[in-house]
Parts: structure tokens; C-alpha cells; sequence
């Protein structure tokens, strides 16, 4: 559950959006859209507390982000980011075992409950033999699976993914965004990507948040289907 | 994977011992191994043996192995928070710094007429070149935090080296003959100008160093995937920079203070300890970084005995061949 309250915007100098109140509740799937610059980047990264708001307040779970511990945030809300990670000589069973940091002790040493976590969160992106396999080697959307897999280990009932379409090709757009619906409407997370890729998220995602005009107002997937806030958005 | 690393792991050990005994035998008298096994163990009667291997030869073994472990945890904890395969104390400015500190200390003091006391030249050059290893290091660290890309901080690493050592050549051509030639001498590196009394400060130190890099193990696998990540993983990462900040400044910058500016053993031996036991874990990285270190220092100082030549020379022709290896090897690590 992600609550945002007055929140306003800003990069650098610049005013990107005020006013901002939405609510994002377990299970639901939310596409964040917008053209390049209208703040959406800066948003999710103020959600996860990388950036503070201008104004406003951000509550993960009814609890205030700012006050909470790096290890607490990390255990409420995780986070794939647009970086194209590529490690010589790491396994991606080791890239997502990192993901279980909240967890582990002072060196990270892997408890066999964190082993089948690891294991079950690779079956869960579909990506099981991939394990041994050095993330260097990977092409994109492998990549941006095990990324993901990573944030599932967290274990955290929040989600946030900066442009996880980006860079893929038409059908792995596809099966991301088919995989992001699978982990809010089965596992019951609280999923707000941004994307560009409409006609990838529309059809799997409950909710679209879209921010222009220097403000974000969240419609129901329905409404933006049967309402033409697309075509106002890019086509103006 | 896991039962050859304990292979290679104990094979580097037993190296790290074969090569510490070579290196008490090898020198300007070469002294038989069973001679040297029998000092160790306290069973030699000659006193004037005793003397060679324990006053002089076995401190300057137990230094190589220090330098070579903390050099090489230095520069494998740079390559890691700045996220570059070319980072390195010696790189980075860090030794330049350390320099720069010591030219302060012996070469300026000296010119304004504040001769230090022979008692506190030691502890003067040491605290010099923690101040200056320090202060580079604050100064790449501020500078790479507002600016994200990895070529702009190098080159601002390798001006800054350039900057510094400029600044140190103008010291040197002020400085008067004596302290030039103690500055001169200092400079070119060397292991064996440490006395038991000093050992009593610098293990210690670099002990401490040491026990920071492994309680950064974590955070150094954390930032594998970027600071961003990181943090988002619950690392709090300021704390993280300072503890790998300090343990940098202990390590290269003690070593730099007693042994001179020693080059290339921070850079290059990381990636070897990356290539040989393949991996990118930490907690493989970092035990084969000190192992592999230590073979390094013991081999560059039996060579450097043997030619009679400065321990930093020696370092540098064996670090670069390694380090010019692994980036034609590795070119992808570059893109």
C-alpha cells in the first residue's frame, strides 16, 4: 500500500507536478505514463525515499518513508531500476541472493530458507535454468527477469519498476508485463511501474496513473480504455 | 566451483608460507633454508645468523606481506565503490597524496625552519601521509559523488596525481640537500627500513584496516549492482563510504608512509583474485585479494633483493604487464 499526500515535484530548480494525492493498494498493478521530463522517474525515486519530495509526505504501509530505516524501508518496497547491470563472473542466483540483504547477517551468509527463496523467486520469473549461468551473459529481458526475481526475494509487499519495458523487444514487453500481473493479482503485491509501452501494460494492469500538465490524476484501467486519455496525453 | 576454490585457496596459502621462508633465505647473503627453518624455530646457535634473520630479513618479510595484503584490499574496495576496474589507491591519487604529505613533512617543515626531532620523524611522515591519503581521497570522493561518470573521475584522479606531483617537485627544488635525500630515498620504496618498534605501530593499523574491508564484505557485494540498488536493499551508504574511506586510508596510506609509493599491486592484484578464483563475490574476492597480494610483495622484494633494486620498480614492471593483460582480456568490463 503506497500513499502519497501533497506531494509536489521537483528536478533541480524545476516544478515538475504538485498536489499529487493517490493511494496504491495491495494487488493492484499500476502503469505510471507520461512524456519524457513530466516526472516520472522523479517520482518513483521519491517513493523509494532516493529522493525527498519538495512537499508532501509519502506513507508505505500507513508508515511515513521518510522516518523509516534503511534496512526497514528495504523489507516494504523494492525497486528495478533502468540500469543495465553486467558483472563479469557473477552467477545470477548470486545477483538475486543479493536481494535477500535485508535479511542476512553482517557478511550475508544464505540460510537454507533464503537458498529456496532464491530458487523460488528464479521459478517465479521463469528463469530457474538460467541460475548458473554469469549475468554478463544475458541478453535484456533475461536480465530484467532476474532483476525483478531480485526484488521478489525482498519479500516486500511493495514493488516499484522504473521503464521495465525499455530496451525489450515487442514480445518480452509482453511477457514482463504478463509476469507483473501474475505477482500483484496472485502473490497480492503492490506493483507501480512507468512505461511508454501502452499497449503492453493496458490490458494487464488495474490502474493508470498518468502525470502531465504539471499534475497526476489516477484513472481506472477501464476508463482509460473507453475515455481516449491517451490520445490527449501524446496526441496534443 | 566451490571445492576448487578451496584448492586454490589452500594452494595460495601454503605459497604465501614457501614464499615468506624464500624470501628470509634470499639476499645479499644467501642463508641455506634449513639455516633459516632453525632460527625460526629458535634451534640456531650462530648469533650473527640470528641477527640477519630475525633483525633484518624476517621484518622485512612480515612487511611484504602486510603491504601485499593491504594494498590489495585497498584497491579491490576502490574498484568496488567507485564501480571501476582501473581504480587503485596509486591511481586514484590516494599514494600521490600520501606523498605529497610526506614532501610537506620532510622537504617544507625543514624550509620554514621547523626541523622535526629525529624521534618524531617517523610519526611526522606516517601522520603526514594519512593527512594527505586522506584529504585525496575526500577530494575524489566529493568529486565523484556529483559527477557519475567513470572516465571523468579517472581523469580527474590522474590530474590530480599530476597536480600533486608538481607541487612535490617544487618542494623538492626548494627543499635543502639533506631532506631532499631522505625525501629522495623515501620515495623510491622500500620494505626494509622498518624496525621492530615501528612493526608495533604498523600491524596494528593495518590490522584494523583489514577487520573495516571485512566488515564492508556486504556492502562491497551490495554495490555490485550500484549505489541505487544498494540503497534500495536497505545499505545505508553513507555510512558504508566512510568505513571503506577509513580502512583505505589506514591501508594505503600506512604502507605508503613506511614503504614509499608502491604501485600497481592495488590495482592489479584484485583482478587476478577475480580472474584466478572467478568470481565476483566478496567474500571469495577479498581472502584470495590478501593471499594473492601477499605472493605478489614476496616475490616483487626477492627480485628486487636479488638486482638490488627499489621495491616500486619492481612492482610496477610486474604490476602493468598484468594489468595491460587483463584489459585486453577483459574489454568488456570497459564498455
Amino acid at each position: 500500500m503506497i500513499t502519497l499526500r501533497n506531494i509536489t515535484l521537483a528536478y533541480g530548480t524545476r516544478t515538475l507536478a504538485t498536489q499529487i494525492y493517490a493511494a496504491f493498494g495491495a494487488g493492484e498493478l499500476c502503469a505510471l505514463i507520461g512524456r519524457n521530463g513530466a516526472g516520472k522517474s522523479t517520482l518513483l525515486h521519491t517513493i523509494i525515499a532516493a529522493e525527498s519530495p519538495r512537499e508532501g509526505e509519502i506513507l508505505l504501509d500507513g508508515r511515513n518513508a521518510a522516518s523509516l530505516a534503511p534496512d526497514e524501508l528495504a523489507r516494504t518496497i523494492a525497486f528495478v531500476g533502468t540500469q543495465r547491470i553486467r558483472i563479469a563472473n557473477l552467477d545470477c542466483e548470486d545477483v538475486v541472493a543479493i536481494g535477500r540483504a535485508p535479511y542476512t547477517n553482517w557478511i550475508g551468509r544464505m540460510q537454507s530458507l533464503d537458498r529456496d527463496m532464491v530458487a523460488e523467486a528464479l521459478r517465479t520469473v521463469g528463469m530457474e535454468q538460467f541460475a548458473h549461468r554469469a549475468i554478463d551473459t544475458l541478453s535484456d529481458g533475461e536480465c530484467q527477469r532476474i532483476m525483478i526475481a531480485r526484488a521478489l526475494v525482498q519479500q516486500t509487499p511493495n514493488i516499484i519498476l522504473d521503464e521495465p519495458t525499455a530496451f525489450l523487444d515487442i514480445p518480452t514487453r509482453f511477457e514482463i508485463c504478463a509476469l507483473l500481473s501474475r505477482l500483484a493479482h496472485k502473490e497480492g503485491k503492490c506493483i507501480l511501474f512507468s512505461t511508454h509501452d501502452i499497449d503492453a501494460a493496458l490490458p494487464v494492469c488495474d490502474s493508470v496513473a498518468v502525470i502531465a500538465g504539471g499534475s497526476l490524476h489516477k484513472y481506472t484501467a477501464d476508463e482509460v480504455r473507453e475515455q481516449h486519455i491517451i490520445d490527449d496525453l501524446f496526441m496534443r | 566451483m566451490k571445492r576448487r576454490n578451496t584448492i586454490l585457496f589452500s594452494l595460495f596459502a601454503v605459497a604465501v608460507c614457501a614464499l615468506f621462508v624464500a624470501d628470509i633465505a634470499v639476499g645479499s647473503v644467501d642463508i641455506p633454508l634449513s639455516d633459516v627453518a632453525a632460527v625460526l624455530t629458535g634451534n640456531a646457535t650462530d648469533a650473527s645468523l640470528r641477527s640477519i634473520v630475525i633483525d633484518i630479513r624476517l621484518v622485512k618479510a612480515i612487511m611484504a606481506i602486510l603491504a601485499g595484503m593491504a594494498l590489495s584490499a585497498s584497491g579491490l574496495q576502490m574498484q568496488t565503490l567507485f564501480r571501476n576496474p582501473l581504480a587503485g589507491p596509486y591511481v586514484l591519487g590516494v599514494s600521490a597524496g600520501a606523498s605529497f604529505g610526506v614532501a610537506l613533512f620532510l622537504l617544507g617543515a625543514p624550509l620554514l625552519g621547523m626541523a622535526a626531532h629525529p624521534a618524531m620523524q617517523t610519526l611526522g611522515t606516517t601522520g603526514a601521509a594519512w593527512i594527505g591519503a586522506a584529504t585525496v581521497l575526500l577530494l575524489v570522493l566529493s568529486l565523484a559523488r556529483r559527477i557519475k561518470d567513470i572516465m571523468v573521475i579517472l581523469i580527474l584522479g590522474m590530474m590530480l596525481s599530476s597536480a600533486i606531483g608538481a607541487a612535490v617537485e617544487i618542494l623538492q627544488y626548494l627543499g635543502n640537500e639533506a631532506s631532499l635525500k631522505s625525501f629522495v630515498v623515501w620515495s623510491m620504496g622500500s620494505l626494509g627500513d622498518v624496525t621492530y618498534a615501528q612493526l608495533a605501530i604498523i600491524a596494528p593499523v593495518i590490522l584494523a584496516g583489514l577487520a573495516l574491508a571485512i566488515v564492508s564484505i556486504k556492502p562491497m557485494n551490495m554495490l555490485l549492482l550500484g549505489e541505487e540498488y544498494a540503497r534500495t536493499m536497505g545499505l545505508d551508504i553513507r555510512r558504508t563510504r566512510r568505513i571503506i574511506f577509513l580502512s583505505t586510508t589506514l591501508l594505503a596510506g600506512t604502507i605508503t608512509a613506511f614503504c614509499g609509493p608502491v604501485g600497481f599491486v592495488g590495482l592489479a592484484v584484485p583482478h587476478m583474485a577475480r580472474m584466478i578464483f572467478v568470481s565476483a563475490d566478496h567474500r571469495t574476492l577479498l581472502p584470495a585479494s590478501l593471499l594473492i597480494g601477499s605472493v605478489m610483495m614476496l616475490l616483487c622484494d626477492m627480485i628486487a633483493k636479488l638486482l638490488t633494486l627499489p621495491i616500486n620498480t619492481v612492482t610496477a614492471l610486474m604490476g602493468i604487464p598484468i594489468v595491460v593483460y587483463i584489459v585486453i582480456r577483459n574489454r568488456s568490463l570497459f564498455r
